[in-house]
């Protein structure tokens, strides 16, 4: 074997070991934090008091707050984003999708502090004036923005799956007398159904993993939101606005660990599903 | 062709129309109010009083300075690799093992890998806050896009071009590095700036692993710590009250850019 | 006629994928400066036959091979066997041009270069032979640094060959060369068949009944992986001893 070969096929296992090593190393920066607790009230309880004594470590809060601005996320963004999807895929002349897909492409280059400028200049006071808020620093305009962010992928993965079904349904379809609009809803959607499945888990793993623009417009309030319309911190922007303040090995630095590996679990587990969706469609076909 | 579209299909028309309208929209709303605050000053000056006035040259530096030391890192390991996915991984379960830690590599949050480029780079092996911890951590976040990327461009270059060059006696390393390669340059490209763009772009990482806000002298080492865009733009945003409106306008133009 | 000595001899090679058993128990002897076709329907195994000669099968996951396939009485598959300097003396022409997106003469030169060539001088000498014995340097000798693909289907075809005679083969192997030509740059190629098997030994597979009788001089006939029948071109095509021969070439058979 050319010792090229010995290299790449070491960059390869670096990828591996990287992978590992990330998941052990957070894990094992948080153990000591699980070793002191005897029930569930991390995740069950209210109070996040680091500097009280003694400290008090809990996430519901944060957790809610996560779930709440994604789920806005989603239920905005997914029909925004699969309707065009079913648009760039379907309806427009190839030569135009192609354009528009580069544009898509574009806007993933957008960062995310970028976002969150915007949502903390223009969405948020938007909010506060529409809903006759306090404040417009809140999960709504967090999830708002961020049904923009997630639709890059969104719409490139739905329309690759749309585009992978092969076009002898379609033509099935029409040949049976159908039309354009039915061959689209009875036809290549259902059939595309797994891949758009998969997109909106991948945005969903990406909206929960998603910082700076909830750290800069969610509205940063410690407790357990009663409702979407309230300041609240997810669990990313609680990592992102604490960590570097926490002395090392201090218990507010394990128990921020413990909520990052937390974090770090629940997008495995999407991540997991979402490929699971796919590598399934493939072993059935 | 001329194509018609029914009111319904209008309407996904429609929506196509909203999800293009509302990103681009952001960009051109953010260059406009942006062009107020730019000047020649303000890109090549030092920043003055927590950079309320002066520029904001060290930012621009120490952004560079960031996508230098994790293009060195990242280049070599994520084209590696993709090449080794992509021509000479076989198919067994340890491979198969390496594709699925790429997927959740490629899903894990910028703050997790923030949290772990603290933790190690910083702390543990004492690199302390710098730009060598930095741009470490946002190697490993960009690698599952240059891996990716190198290995769908491996996977569309035409099997008869390796077949044409292994027949003319090459071995495998050569029909790699002579044929595939250089066929998949451009996709490697276009993966690479992906990611060094998403790199420039990243605040979440850097504000842990070692971005400090104001240092009104440029980076001499890897060692230094640094001043970057997005995290400028950051606190600019957030935590100074006194900073003129124009000035943080201006930053997301060039974190756009 | 003088009969003349075997370059190639196959003893017995049956050719696995998994469990599918696709070449049974092949025993055959090609003769050296000669053209030998092999015919056969979709799937009977020829082009994995072909294949086997240059060891193109290497890479394909779950392949195995089985009995002896000598070359100037070597066994190719013996350990040891430097599959890289054996594919330089085997070369091969595949089923559908594959120039490299590079110019005509770097695709040329590419062989050459990959065994460490350098000289400028050298290279341009065997790029214009290579070409010459390709019949195709008075066509594209004065735009040697266009693009492969800007040629024509037939000349990225006699391109292709000359890319394989530049490394000097001994043995040349053609899966269906001209499948996806028209009939005059299928005519060229086979004119081109005749030339080369002056310096050469050509195994060619083939579709094309015609095409096999038109160039080859001995014929193997394949059907679900076995060899029905092997001859001088002229008895298969005339006399065949084989029922399953004789339908098939008269087109009783898929």
């Amino acid at each position: 074997m050319p010792y090229q070969q010995k290299l790449v096929t070491v960059a390869g296992y670096t990828v591996l070991l990287l992978t590992a090593a990330i998941f052990l190393f957070v894990a094992a920066q948080a153990w000591p934090f699980f070793r002191e607790q005897v029930d569930l009230s991390f995740f069950t309880g209210d109070r996040w008091l680091p500097v009280s004594s003694p400290p008090t470590f809990q996430i519901k809060g944060f957790l809610v707050s996560s779930l709440m601005i994604t789920t806005m996320a989603i239920v905005v963004g997914c029909p925004l984003g699969i309707l065009s999807a079913v648009s760039l895929a379907e309806l427009l002349p190839r030569q135009v999708s192609v354009r528009l897909r580069s544009v898509f492409e574009m806007t993933v280059g957008i960062p995310s502090v970028v976002f969150g400028f915007l949502g903390l200049t223009v969405v948020a006071p938007f909010v506060a004036r529409v809903f006759n808020l306090n404040t417009g620093l809140t999960g709504f305009s967090a999830g708002l923005v961020l049904s923009v962010m997630v639709l890059p992928t969104l719409v490139s993965l739905a329309d690759e799956a749309l585009r992978a079904v092969p076009r002898e349904y379609a033509e099935a379809s029409y040949a049976l007398g159908a039309t354009r609009w039915q061959t689209i809803w009875r036809v290549i959607v259902p059939a595309a159904r797994s891949g758009i499945i998969a997109a909106v888990l991948l945005a969903m793993g990406r909206a929960i993993g998603e910082t700076m623009t909830v750290l800069m417009v969610a509205g940063g309030r410690l407790t357990t939101p009663g409702s979407i319309f309230e300041p609240m911190r997810p669990i990313t922007a609680l990592i992102a606005a604490e960590v570097t303040n926490a002395a090392r090995h201090s218990e507010q630095y394990h128990a921020l660990f413990a909520a990052g590996l937390v974090l770090f679990a629940i997008t495995f587990a999407v991540n997991a599903i979402a490929a699971a969706v796919i590598v399934g469609k493939k072993g059935a076909a | 062709m001329r194509q018609s579209y029914t009111l319904p299909e209008m309407f996904l028309l429609g929506t196509l129309g909203l999800a293009l309208l509302l990103p681009l929209a952001a960009v051109l709303y953010i260059f406009i109010r942006a062009a107020a605050g730019i000047s020649l000053e303000f890109i090549f000056a030092m920043p003055v009083q927590r950079g309320i006035t002066g520029g904001i040259l060290p930012a621009i530096v120490g952004t560079l300075w960031l996508l230098f030391g994790t293009t060195l890192v990242v280049l070599p390991v994520g084209v590696g690799a993709g090449i080794y996915l992509a021509e000479f991984a076989p198919r067994n379960r340890l491979t198969h093992l390496l594709e699925m830690a790429l997927i959740n590599l490629a899903g894990v949050p910028s703050v997790v890998f923030g949290l772990f480029g603290y933790a190690f780079f910083v702390l543990t092996l004492g690199f302390g806050s710098s730009l060598l911890s930095a741009s470490l951590t946002l190697a490993i976040m960009t690698l599952p896009l240059v891996v990716t990327a190198t290995r769908e461009a491996l996977h569309g270059v035409p099997v008869s071009f390796r077949e044409a060059s292994l027949a003319l006696g090459a071995t495998r390393w050569q029909a790699v590095s002579t044929v595939a390669l250089p066929c998949a340059r451009s996709g490697v490209l276009t993966g690479t700036l992906l990611a060094l763009s998403r790199a420039a772009g990243d605040t979440a990482c850097i504000l842990i692993t070692g971005a400090a806000f104001f240092l009104p002298r440029l980076p001499t080492s890897f060692m230094s710590r640094f001043m970057a865009l997005p995290y400028h733009l950051y606190i600019s945003a957030t935590q100074l009250p006194g900073m003129p409106v124009e000035r943080i306008w201006a930053l997301p133009g060039y974190c756009c850019s | 006629m003088v009969e003349n000595k075997h370059k190639v001899s196959l003893k017995d090679i049956s050719i696995f994928y998994g469990k599918l058993h696709v070449v049974k128990h092949v025993s055959v002897e090609l003769p050296e400066n000669e053209i030998t076709a092999i015919i056969g329907p979709s799937g009977s195994g020829k082009s994995t036959l072909l294949r086997s000669l240059n060891r193109m099968n290497d890479h394909i996951n779950g392949m195995r091979i089985t009995g002896e396939a000598m070359i100037d009485n070597q066994n190719i598959y013996a350990d040891g066997v430097d599959v890289v300097m054996l594919r330089r003396k085997v070369g091969m022409v595949f089923q559908r041009p594959n120039p490299f997106p590079k110019s005509i003469y770097e695709n040329v030169a590419y062989g050459p270069k990959l065994q460490g060539l350098r000289s400028k001088a050298e290279l341009d000498i065997i790029v214009e032979n290579s070409l010459r014995q390709a019949a195709l340097w008075d066509e594209v000798k004065d735009r040697l640094h266009v693009s492969g693909f800007d040629l024509s289907g037939g000349q990225q075809q006699r391109l292709c060959i000359a890319r394989s005679l530049a490394v000097g083969p001994e043995v040349l192997l053609m899966d269906e060369p001209a499948s996806a030509l028209d009939p005059a740059a299928t005519a060229k190629i086979e004119e081109l068949m005749l030339l080369l098997k002056r310096t050469l030994t050509v195994v060619v597979v083939t579709h094309n009944m015609q095409q096999a009788a038109r160039v080859s001089d001995h014929t193997a006939f394949l059907l679900g992986g076995e060899l029905v029948e092997y001859d001088v071109t002229r008895k298969i095509f005339t006399t065949p001893q084989d029922k399953r021969t004789d339908d098939y070439i008269s087109g009783k058979m898929g």
